[in-house]
């Protein structure tokens, strides 16, 4: 029995070795593209054609094709023309665009939901654009657009395991590399129970935003 | 003195011509009623005075200074930045109040003095507390706008209007909204203001109401000015077959 707990405790160490790479990857992806998503969404729903157009196209392609080919692109094929990314590096540039993509149009859902009467409430009380975005329009965006980012930041969670494909031992690796030693079924048990364990925490974290969001519904 | 002066103003949307050439005139002090049928140009008139519709020519004074002046075909020639000074005197209240749902009855008011003005916070809650005392709802400073009636809401609108310290006062309907029996203490609260010799022009379906407060009553239709008199003379002696049988229909 103390053997078994012993095996089990080595094992999910290990994996939680390759679980901080995946945490780091979480963090500089999220961090980066929620504001980057409502950057774009401003960009999105502004008056420039141009911009407008060229976010459209942008969110076109990264939604349009698969997160494992955008990660390929990266790291393998900008290679070929010059550009040598770390893994680390090339795996968070692709996340962050690929996920500020998804979340653009979430945010500029979000925006387009809000009633016209609160902007003509701003614009009669002489608030400028950025006032009325600022303090009227994005406060209430965001608070809708909290349950689909949500949803965004648990795919997260499972999607870092694509970093394999370049070579970087993130949670999972981590749990079939002891899997190919030990032949044995738990550390794929245990690499599910942190994935679990991850998302759980995610969700319970999106649950408080949005209560603290929600006291003037 | 005179406070706003509009001239020709022509607006349309699409192919649909809303105002065919009003011209009118408000004076300080005055309190002016705007009735007619649905589709009339009521509305559409009183948000040009505002700006948040710009008018295809005409031209618009707020207290002599331009507010907005185009000929046909033309672009505007007031500036942004001008429109932008002149816009702080008028304040309005939407048929729909159009509160800012994810801040308190207090926040809704000391808003725009505070990003606008810079008013500094301690003063601002100090005049959003005797606007809420004057409008009889102080003790809703706290609440969310989700937690108050539509009488209420209305009244804390009117409040939020006021915090900006217009001069003239611009209403949309404000009770069209609102069930009969809260429509009542919006009406008592725009009686108080005419009162304090607030200038305001109301677009209102509440003939009574339009009669007790209104100096003048400006009869609009199908996008025209079809009489502009004091409450007794349209009334009780319209001279248009077109408000005879707008009286007859609403059963006024």
């Amino acid at each position: 029995m103390d053997t078994l707990v012993q095996y089990i405790l080595d094992s999910a160490l290990f994996i939680l070795k390759g679980g901080i790479l995946t945490l780091k990857l979480y963090f500089v992806t999220i961090l980066f593209s929620i504001p980057l998503g409502i950057l774009f969404a401003l960009i999105k729903i502004s008056k420039y054609r141009l911009l407008r157009n060229l976010t459209g196209f942008y969110t076109w392609v990264f939604r349009g094709t698969p997160l494992l080919l955008q990660l390929f692109f990266t790291y393998y094929g900008l290679a070929v023309v010059g550009i040598t990314l770390q893994p680390f590096s090339a795996a968070a540039i692709t996340f962050v665009v690929n996920y500020t993509a998804y979340l653009t149009e979430i945010y500029r859902a979000g925006i387009e939901s809000i009633d016209k009467g609160q902007y003509e409430a701003a614009r009669a009380l002489n608030m400028n654009y950025v006032q009325t975005m600022r303090r009227i329009i994005l406060p209430q965006a965001i608070r809708r657009t909290i349950p689909p980012t949500c949803n965004e930041a648990i795919t997260l969670v499972k999607d870092t395991a694509l970093v394999s494909v370049i070579g970087m031992s993130d949670l999972l690796i981590s749990a079939k590399e002891i899997f190919a030693r030990d032949f044995v079924i738990t550390p794929f048990l245990i690499a599910a129970v942190i994935y679990l364990l991850m998302t759980t925490v995610i969700v319970y974290f999106f649950r408080k935003i949005e209560n603290k969001y929600s006291i003037y519904e | 003195m005179q406070m706003l002066k509009a001239e020709n103003i022509i607006k349309s949307f699409g192919s649909h011509r809303v105002l065919n050439s009003v011209s009118l005139e408000i004076n300080k002090g005055e309190v002016v009623a705007i009735i007619g049928p649905s589709g009339a140009g009521k509305s559409s008139l009183l948000r040009c005075f505002n700006g948040l519709e710009e008018i295809d020519s005409g031209i618009i004074l707020i207290e002599n200074e331009t507010f907005a002046y185009r000929e046909p075909n033309m672009k505007d020639t007031v500036k942004h930045s001008a429109k932008r000074a002149i816009q702080k005197k008028i304040g309005m209240v939407f048929q729909h109040f159009n509160l800012f749902p994810h801040r308190t009855v207090l926040e809704n008011i000391i808003e725009a003095p505070m990003t606008v003005n810079k008013m500094a916070k301690k003063e601002a809650i100090q005049m959003a507390e005797l606007l809420l005392e004057k409008v009889g709802l102080a003790d809703k400073r706290d609440s969310y706008p989700s937690k108050i009636s539509g009488g209420q809401k209305q009244r804390v609108a009117i409040a939020r209007a006021l915090g900006m310290d217009p001069d003239i006062m611009l209403f949309d309907e404000p009770t069209s909204a609102l069930d009969p029996e809260l429509t009542e203490e919006v009406l008592k609260t725009i009686i108080d203001l005419a009162r304090e010799k607030m200038t305001m022009l109301v677009v209102t379906h509440e003939m009574r109401f339009a009669a007790d407060i209104a100096d003048r009553i400006i009869f609009m239709d199908n996008g025209i000015i079809l009489a502009d008199d004091t409450p007794d003379k349209i009334l009780s002696n319209p001279n248009h077959s077109r408000i005879k049988s707008f009286f007859e229909k609403t059963g006024q």
